[in-house]
């Protein structure tokens, strides 16, 4: 196919394609930038650099850890290789981040930012992740009314809209703190959190 | 110069090791809990926990923003901050600085206190602070008389001393070339901080006590504080920047006693402080200047004459000690009496509801994220169960890259160690998308859970537990280093009542 390509028309589609990514940049289409996002392998703390340098500039102290007031962030052990031993992480499905900020004042060399506890900064500078929702678990979703996440979620009507049946839309002002995983009433969680890099 | 400040400092430290995560963790259930709430944390916490929160709430509690005050001080000996002032192991700081050095700021400005206190007191981290030379120090007398009365003389070869720089440029260059941050994974002082607060909030512990018992070894096997000596990278960095420290150990002028090699003896450097030594092998311990039979050496800079010091320590000691003791009783009294405060019935929610499914697995297999929720193995009271060794294991596993649940058939295995004990192929789930099954297993312990969705094999470890994990032995544990502690003081008092006839050895 490529090789059939002739000038003209590459050059056609390539104009066509700059000019679609340019509408939807201009037009605030934030999910091509959400999609280009890269795919953390763990949840990390509020603030956290993107992976690599965070995993630079981590000096594995556990700081972060030992202020945590909701006790959410965890620490690697050997299983997932040298390379993230003692490296801090969170599982939303037994403790989730409640966005107190704590462990970004106290990170010794900045590899969590240091971001202030008001709702806006919060809101502006938190990426952890993306709430994302199966909706072939989510009871919601099968008509039976549920609303549990939306009342977990720290940003109500921001973060996460809902339909009929009380069912979650995530929005892309979703910081990824996971309450709603945490709250999730269904066995296995209907929705999840997908960690992106901020 | 007395022997006792330096213990002071020492059992300060060892105790700062153990009270700073135990308050921080205290200050967590304080968040969580909230103020006065007693009766709450003995229905809810575990003991510990519960232990841990009156702690908190008597030494913060008065405080105007105890929340808030729990984060005052974190951390261990690899980084911590007092009050906003933030300390870090100048190796570890070296290390991260090569590998980001944007991060040159923030680095400087944690590690800058600690580089001037080495600059002006040479490596006094490692003869006061350092947890590893305090243990070491434990150990002294099983070399010296307890393994010599078993018929086991431990060796004193000398090991060079430039191997710890050896070592040290080898930690840079992983940082430089390969990215690694060795030393922050392996120093021990560093470690020993973080394996407290694991022990305490996670209930299990890293590298650190490994590296501990090998460190434990090498200095029955091979040399007194033979780490401290040629191996300890942060050693040789404090020691390198503190060559030229003020505070060191002099001599006045004066003889020394014919043939008297004490200080050389007592000396857990291995140096001759009589005569010309390096600085930058010394840790200002002064156990040389207590050990002096004519009173020739000094710590301080330039203190010939020390009698207004020697006067004035009894009242000195006797009131740190008055102090100590009083602060034990506090908390003693509080930790034991404050459930009985409000005259509450002795019951918790985890002995009247012992069937909770608590133990939750979680593994990846391929594009999977499996989920093991198990009850725990005689999840009722064996006695009045009528099929004890009954375990219901729950299993989901859910598509990472689609975020949709498996939900088609599964076959499951159950191992333990080689010997497979069950199999199960279910087509579909039991309900919505979860897999069950139930077997008798012979016992608590570590079983695999070998399961093949469709063409994805994979191999999940799952621990079957019969008690929850005691925390007790932690507590027990820190309690008995404080008596030790407390027992070494007082041998230093001892040894003072029987100076005259003991101190002064003629030499061999």
């Amino acid at each position: 196919m490529v090789s059939t390509l002739k000038r003209r028309a590459f050059l056609q589609m390539g104009a066509a394609f700059m000019g679609t990514a340019a509408f939807c940049l201009a037009t605030g289409g934030r999910a091509i930038a959400q999609a280009a996002k890269r795919i953390r392998p763990f949840l990390r703390p509020p603030g956290a650099l993107p992976e690599e340098e965070f995993l630079q500039r981590c000096i594995r102290c556990a700081r972060c850890a030992q202020v945590c007031p909701n006790t959410a962030i965890r620490l690697k052990g050997f299983g997932s290789g040298l390379k993230h031993l003692n490296t801090p992480y969170l599982r939303p499905r037994d403790q989730a981040c409640m966005l107190c900020m704590k462990c970004t004042q106290v990170c010794p060399t900045g590899a969590l930012r240091p971001i202030s506890v008001a709702d806006e900064t919060v809101r502006a500078e938190v990426r952890m992740g993306r709430a994302v929702v199966d909706k072939s678990m989510c009871y919601s979703y099968q008509k039976r009314t549920c609303g549990v996440c939306i009342r977990a979620c720290p940003f109500p009507g921001v973060a996460m809209k809902t339909g009929l049946y009380e069912q979650p839309i995530v929005t892309d002002a979703c910081v990824g703190c996971g309450l709603c995983e945490r709250a999730c009433i269904h066995i296995p969680q209907a929705i999840r959190i997908v960690p992106v890099e901020a | 110069m007395p022997g006792w400040p330096r213990r002071v400092v020492q059992i300060g430290a060892l105790a700062f090791l153990l009270a700073v995560p135990a308050l921080n963790y205290g200050g967590v259930l304080y968040q969580q809990y909230g103020k006065n709430a007693y009766h709450t944390i003995s229905l809810m916490g575990t003991g510990f926990e519960r232990a841990l929160y009156h702690l908190f709430s008597a030494a913060v509690g008065f405080l105007p923003d105890p929340a808030a005050s729990s984060i005052a001080i974190a951390g261990g000996f690899g980084s911590f901050s007092l009050f906003g002032i933030t300390f870090l192991d100048p190796v570890v700081a070296l290390e991260t600085l090569l590998r980001v050095p944007g991060a040159w700021a923030s680095l400087l400005a944690g590690s800058a206190l600690t580089l001037l206190i080495a600059a002006l007191m040479g490596r006094v981290f490692c003869g006061w602070i350092c947890p590893v030379n305090t243990i070491l120090e434990g150990f002294d007398a099983l070399r010296k008389r307890a393994l010599p009365r078993l018929g086991f003389r431990p060796p004193d070869v000398a090991a060079p001393r430039w191997l710890k720089w050896a070592l040290l440029f080898i930690g840079l260059a992983a940082a430089l070339l390969a990215d690694l941050a060795l030393w922050a994974h392996l120093l021990p002082h560093v470690q020993i901080g973080r394996d407290v607060f694991s022990l305490m909030v996670f209930g299990g512990a890293t590298l650190g006590a490994w590296i501990f018992a090998a460190i434990i070894l090498a200095e029955l096997l091979f040399s007194r504080r033979v780490w401290c000596r040629s191996l300890c990278p942060t050693g040789a960095l404090l020691g390198g920047l503190g060559s030229f420290a003020l505070v060191r150990v002099h001599k006045s002028v004066g003889a020394c006693l014919a043939d008297c090699a004490a200080c050389a003896r007592v000396c857990p450097m291995a140096l001759n402080p009589a005569g010309a030594f390096s600085q930058a092998e010394c840790v200002n311990c002064a156990v040389c200047v207590s050990s002096c039979p004519a009173d020739l050496l000094h710590l301080l800079p330039a203190c010939p004459q020390h009698a207004g010091l020697s006067e004035v320590s009894p009242v000195l000691k006797r009131t740190a000690v008055f102090i100590l003791v009083l602060a034990g009783m506090l908390l003693t009294y509080s930790l034991v009496s404050a459930h009985h405060m409000r005259g509450q019935p002795h019951y918790g929610y985890t002995e009247n509801y012992p069937q909770t499914p608590t133990k939750e697995t979680r593994a990846h297999i391929g594009r999977f994220d499996v989920t093991v929720v198990s009850y725990f193995f005689e999840g009722l009271r064996r006695e009045r169960s009528d099929t004890p060794d009954d375990v219901q294991f729950y299993i989901s596993l859910a598509n990472s890259k689609t975020h949709q649940s498996y939900t088609g058939p599964l076959a499951i295995e159950l191992w333990r160690e080689d010997r497979r004990i069950a199999a199960f192929d279910h087509a579909q789930p039991f309900e919505e998308a979860v897999y069950r099954f139930r077997q008798a297993v012979p016992g608590p312990g570590r079983y695999e859970l070998r399961l093949a969705a469709g063409k994805v094999r994979g191999r999940v470890h799952v621990e079957v537990e019969g008690k929850p994990v005691s925390k007790t032995p932690y507590v027990i544990g820190g309690l008995a280093v404080l008596l030790a502690a407390l027992f070494v003081l007082n041998r230093r008092r001892l040894r003072i009542g029987r100076r005259g006839n003991v101190d002064v050895v003629p030499g061999a």
